[in-house]
């Protein structure tokens, strides 16, 4: 690593300030610009007129009198500290809500992930070695596929055929990897590996032409040790680079594959709360997304540095 | 003229064998995109029925047949008709966020890699700001807050794509902005917006094109996935995303209301991303040599 790194992580770190703090800012306004009176949105399922007394008293609990600057302020402090506020609809805790749910969507996308990388780098990397083969087509137009269907219809499609016709899998529900697991995992990593699988596969095919590799080759050193230590980990930047990027496509696929599946994630929490227009928990689902992805952000950035130690922090 | 030496023959194959498959992707990539275009333009003159008026219920899930090749949704309406009016909400979609993207993304994805220092710290705070919402997310946040339509889609869309071709872009040039050429241009005295048109631009045109070309498959997908979840195209407009949505509940009985419309997504994606693939090698300088 550059001997700059350090100070390149720290001031990384706090340039991610201002964005978690732009990040609030925009969920707060986001929220503000529904249309109505909270107080009527919240009232209005349980009685046909709106008592002015209870309203004060709503008004007062979801400190919805202060004025909207203060309203901010007091959300990013709330935040700051993990307290995201009351649902309208449960009363209940809108952190603990989410936190509940963060398993099961870490599950999900952690194994749609694993699957994705194991799948894409090695389908990549060997249609790389053997361009212009059968191989080389045949995981292209693989690649083409999955990156081309909508996962929705790819669940729809495995409910139908593993779970309906050939019973090999539950429909849907939340239980133990296996069996339940599988089809959302590979409903929600298809296509995430199809695009790693094409990036790897293009990145690797500049790096092998290029001198250093030729060299190494050249110096009688195994064809493993070239591709794994020479060529991967220079094509490993865009990789990364487009790994980082797909998170929140994984992430916002979550949220359908959770849908189609019934899987009791943070994304369909988020969906259940839109449906029955939760404000707090859309607002603290959002922006508990939204900060994990600064989080991934970050990393992607730093691991450049590992990665390649002639790009200079300056 | 002299034969070939055998040295000669084993690159001339590859290339053939190279462009051949170029040209078939952006044969096969290129015809798709082409019916497709011609089929939302032509959508009122080649769809048997109207998508939305010409309902009957006596038609309830038709199986497909003669009258309805396709079959028929729950009012008894064509579903091959809607789909032929759904190409036009998908691909008008799919297009108009991806050109607003790449605008957006190539310049700022340059000035910030190429300039660094405050403009690069801005564009890309603004920019991770943005990408720290999800794209489908924010959409799906916008239609929660302003209600669902296609407008509020394109502009959710649009807001957000931009993000990922600038990181893209701005993370190579990190690296082209220290090679020897740019230097040497720099040394005789080429100004910054030459070395950036000349030098710089068309190093990162490849990678743009794969993201922009996956853009747009990425933009159609995530329509119909608002759609799906009821939150893009609204009933009766004819959209896949919403067809599938609707077949989603009738799978058993019905699923040719979920396989053809899923289809179409499908194949316009694919569509669209091996004209990309063709496109990329015809454009690399690099894949030709």
């Amino acid at each position: 690593m550059p001997r700059g790194i350090w100070g390149f992580i720290a001031r990384r770190l706090l340039l991610a300030v201002p964005v978690f703090v732009g990040v609030t800012v925009v969920t707060f306004a986001l929220m503000q610009i529904v249309p109505g009176d909270p107080v009527a949105l919240l009232m209005e399922e349980k009685m046909a007129t709106i008592d002015p007394a209870a309203a004060r008293i709503i008004r007062a609990k979801w400190g919805l009198d202060d004025p909207v600057p203060i309203q901010y302020l007091k959300f990013l402090r709330n935040a700051v500290r993990g307290d995201l506020g009351i649902s309208y609809r449960t009363d209940r805790d809108v952190t603990t809500s989410i936190l509940e749910r963060v398993p099961a969507t870490a599950k999900l996308a952690a194994a749609a992930l694993v699957l994705a990388i194991l799948i894409g780098v090695s389908m990549g990397i060997v249609a790389a070695l053997r361009q212009n083969t059968f191989f080389d087509s045949a995981s292209i137009m693989l690649a083409t596929v999955g990156v081309s269907i909508p996962n929705f219809w790819l669940g729809l499609l495995l409910i139908y055929l593993l779970a309906v016709e050939w019973r090999w899998l539950p429909p849907s529900g939340y239980g133990p990897p296996y069996p339940y697991l599988i089809m959302p995992a590979v409903t929600l990593g298809t296509g995430l590996s199809a695009v790693i699988a094409r990036l790897t596969r293009s990145s690797m095919l500049e790096v092998i032409r290029q001198d250093y590799v030729r060299t190494a080759r050249a110096k009688g050193l195994p064809d493993r040790r070239v591709i794994m230590t020479h060529a991967l980990r220079n094509a490993a930047i865009p990789i990364v680079t487009v790994v980082g990027v797909q998170m929140s496509g994984l992430l916002s696929g979550a949220v359908i594959t959770e849908r189609v599946f019934s899987w009791p994630g943070v994304g369909r929490l988020l969906l259940d709360s839109i449906s029955v227009r939760d404000l707090p928990m859309v607002q603290g689902c959002v922006l508990f997304i939204a900060t994990i992805f600064i989080a991934l952000n970050l990393l992607v950035d730093l691991s450049y540095a590992a990665l390649d130690p002639r790009i200079k922090y300056e | 003229m002299k034969a070939p030496t055998p040295a000669r023959i084993a690159p001339l194959r590859r290339s053939r064998w190279r462009r051949a498959r170029r040209l078939r992707n952006l044969t096969i990539g290129g015809s798709i995109i082409v019916v497709l275009v011609a089929v939302a333009i032509l959508a009122p003159w080649i769809a048997p029925f109207d998508p939305v008026k010409d309902a009957d219920l006596n038609n309830y899930l038709q199986p497909p047949g003669d009258r309805y090749p396709l079959g028929a949704d729950l009012f008894g309406r064509d579903v091959l008709s809607r789909i032929i009016y759904g190409a036009r909400v998908s691909l008008g979609v799919g297009i108009a966020v991806q050109a607003s993207a790449l605008t957006l993304g190539m310049t700022l994805g340059l000035l910030s890699g190429f300039y660094g220092g405050w403009i690069d710290n801005v564009i890309m705070r603004l920019a991770e700001v943005i990408f720290a919402f999800p794209g489908l997310l924010f959409a799906i946040t916008i239609m929660a807050v302003i209600g669902p339509s296609l407008y509020n889609v394109f502009l959710a869309l649009g807001l957000v794509s931009w993000t990922s071709l600038a990181r893209l872009v701005r993370g190579q040039v990190l690296t082209i902005r220290q090679h020897e050429y740019v230097e040497a241009a720099r040394a005789v005295g080429a100004s910054n917006a030459r070395i950036i048109v000349r030098h710089i631009l068309p190093n990162t045109t490849a990678s743009a094109i794969i993201l922009v070309t996956l853009g747009i498959g990425g933009a159609i997908l995530a329509e119909a996935s608002l759609s799906f979840l009821g939150l893009g195209a609204q009933p009766p407009t004819p959209s896949w995303g919403s067809m599938l949505s609707t077949g989603r509940d009738y799978l058993l009985q019905a699923p040719w209301l979920s396989i053809y419309p899923g289809l179409a997504i499908f194949l316009t994606v694919m569509g669209f991303n091996l004209l990309g693939d063709g496109l990329r090698d015809l454009l690399d300088p690099r894949m030709q040599t």
